[in-house]
């Protein structure tokens, strides 16, 4: 998630609306953004992949609608994002009668702060070091325990924790920097 | 007993957090509890396969449209059918690398004979980005050929005397746009153009100029949502009295029905397994 100004964001809006090709652009600067946002409220991997994949080919479909009112471009993905999971949360209450998987966070109170720094720690994990950052995704994207991600990298279980331990100094002092 | 140190207490919590278990980070002191407070926030970091993929598939609804060449085409099937078998290979805890080109036989191939075998190995490969491996005349004057999409090999074959004998085709690649616009332009007919159906694929359907079907089809959503089931490539049947051709399958040669989708007593659709 790199920052962009507002005019920068306008323009990329607009490039879009214009060539839907340039739209790979918005999709890199907000990825991170609308998938912490689902996160925040849907705890399900599968469900927050289908959730965002729906935001951005609506996002994609509808973009000629999208009209600039200052507001940031986020906003506007956040409103589909949360849209989206409303739809959802009835669907699924419409059929069956089993518990929600969604978060209790409702729609209006969704902290968007956190949202944010979410996002911008997704996004620094891509400018980690290089063996941070294996660990790291392996770990936590791929949801493998330390000594599959030794045995994966032929090294041993306490380095692996070593560079995890880095790699998480590391996203602590670039947070603590912005 | 040694005091853990802050490395392993670190990682206790964090495999705590991946548990689902509730972590008091104030409880944690200063320095753990800000890196656990990172590693809390990390908890569902998005796959790197699952953003990039999504990206291809937001600009593949835009590029349906441009010239592509086929050696490019050749090499995103090829790529896209890897991708897509390492990462089942890695849910299934097997085998990284699936084995591709003339060695990615799987129990069944689709042999296609038709009068002008070399005309439909054109039409592939520019509409599906098919790579020829192997091209022979027989004794009797019909030509065999073999060739790989993704990661399946479909057989080609016949000669002007030889009767022709149209088939079906299931194909997953990966921009069924893209591939349906090539379809058409190599000659072939719409039967159903692209668009997004209820159960998940964005597919069309196009008959070549030699009467066989290629049902062309992406899943929406990358890996997770394509059929395990399915190869690049899988035969489609279209027989009248399904139920015996089934039953003739599954006996003869060790089927496995895995689903039907019926009205009545008629059968609209069937997956029925055979082998690898």
């Amino acid at each position: 998630m790199s920052q962009v100004t507002e005019s920068e964001e306008r323009l990329l809006i607009e490039a879009a609306q214009k060539d839907p090709s340039r739209f790979a652009e918005l999709y890199e600067h907000n990825f991170h953004r609308v998938y912490a946002y689902v996160a925040r409220r849907v705890r399900d991997r599968a469900e927050i992949q289908d959730l965002t994949a729906h935001v951005f080919h609506q996002a994609l479909a509808n973009l000629g609608k999208f009209k600039w009112k200052g507001s940031p471009f986020a906003a506007w993905l956040y409103r589909i994002a949360s849209n989206a999971i409303a739809d959802q949360a009835k669907r699924k209450m419409r059929e069956s009668s089993e518990q929600s998987n969604l978060l209790s966070e409702s729609s209006t109170a969704t902290n968007l702060e956190a949202v944010e720094r979410r996002a911008r720690i997704f996004s620094a994990v891509d400018k980690l070091p290089k063996d941070q950052r294996r660990v790291i995704v392996m770990r936590f994207a791929d949801e493998k325990s330390i000594r599959e991600i030794a045995v994966e990298l032929g090294r041993s279980e306490g380095a692996v924790k070593q560079l995890q331990f880095r790699g998480l100094e590391t996203l602590r002092n670039r947070l603590n920097e912005k | 007993m040694a005091e853990r140190s802050i490395i392993d207490q670190l990682d206790d919590a964090i495999a705590a957090m991946a548990e689902g278990r509730q972590i008091d980070l104030a409880n944690l002191g200063p320095e753990l509890s800000a890196l656990a407070g990172v590693a809390q926030d990390l908890i569902g970091l998005p796959s790197e396969t699952f953003k990039a993929e999504l990206q291809q598939q937001l600009i593949r609804r835009d590029s349906m449209s441009r010239d592509v060449p086929v050696e490019d085409m050749q090499k995103e099937v090829e790529k896209w059918a890897r991708e897509r078998a390492a990462e089942h290979a890695d849910e299934a805890g097997g085998i990284k690398e699936p084995k591709m080109r003339r060695e990615n036989r799987h129990a069944v191939t689709p042999y296609i004979t038709v009068h002008q075998p070399a005309e439909l190995i054109d039409f592939v490969t520019q509409s599906f980005g098919a790579i020829e491996h192997f091209r022979a005349t027989g004794t009797a004057g019909g030509m065999h050929a073999e060739v790989s999409i993704g990661d399946s090999i479909v057989m080609i074959g016949g000669a002007e005397h030889i009767e022709p004998k149209p088939t079906a085709i299931h194909l997953y690649v990966p921009d069924a746009d893209q591939a349906y616009e090539r379809a058409i332009k190599a000659g072939g007919k719409s039967l159903l153009p692209v668009a997004d159906q209820p159960y998940g694929e964005r597919s069309g359907a196009v008959e070549d100029v030699h009467g066989n079907r290629w049902y062309i089809a992406t899943p929406f959503v990358p890996l997770r949502e394509i059929a395990e089931d399915l190869h690049t490539v899988t035969v489609y049947f279209h027989p009248i009295g399904a139920q015996r051709f089934i039953d003739f399958v599954t006996n003869a040669f060790a089927g496995k029905e895995l689903m039907r989708h019926a009205e009545g007593n008629m059968i609209l659709h069937a997956k029925v397994q055979i082998g690898y």
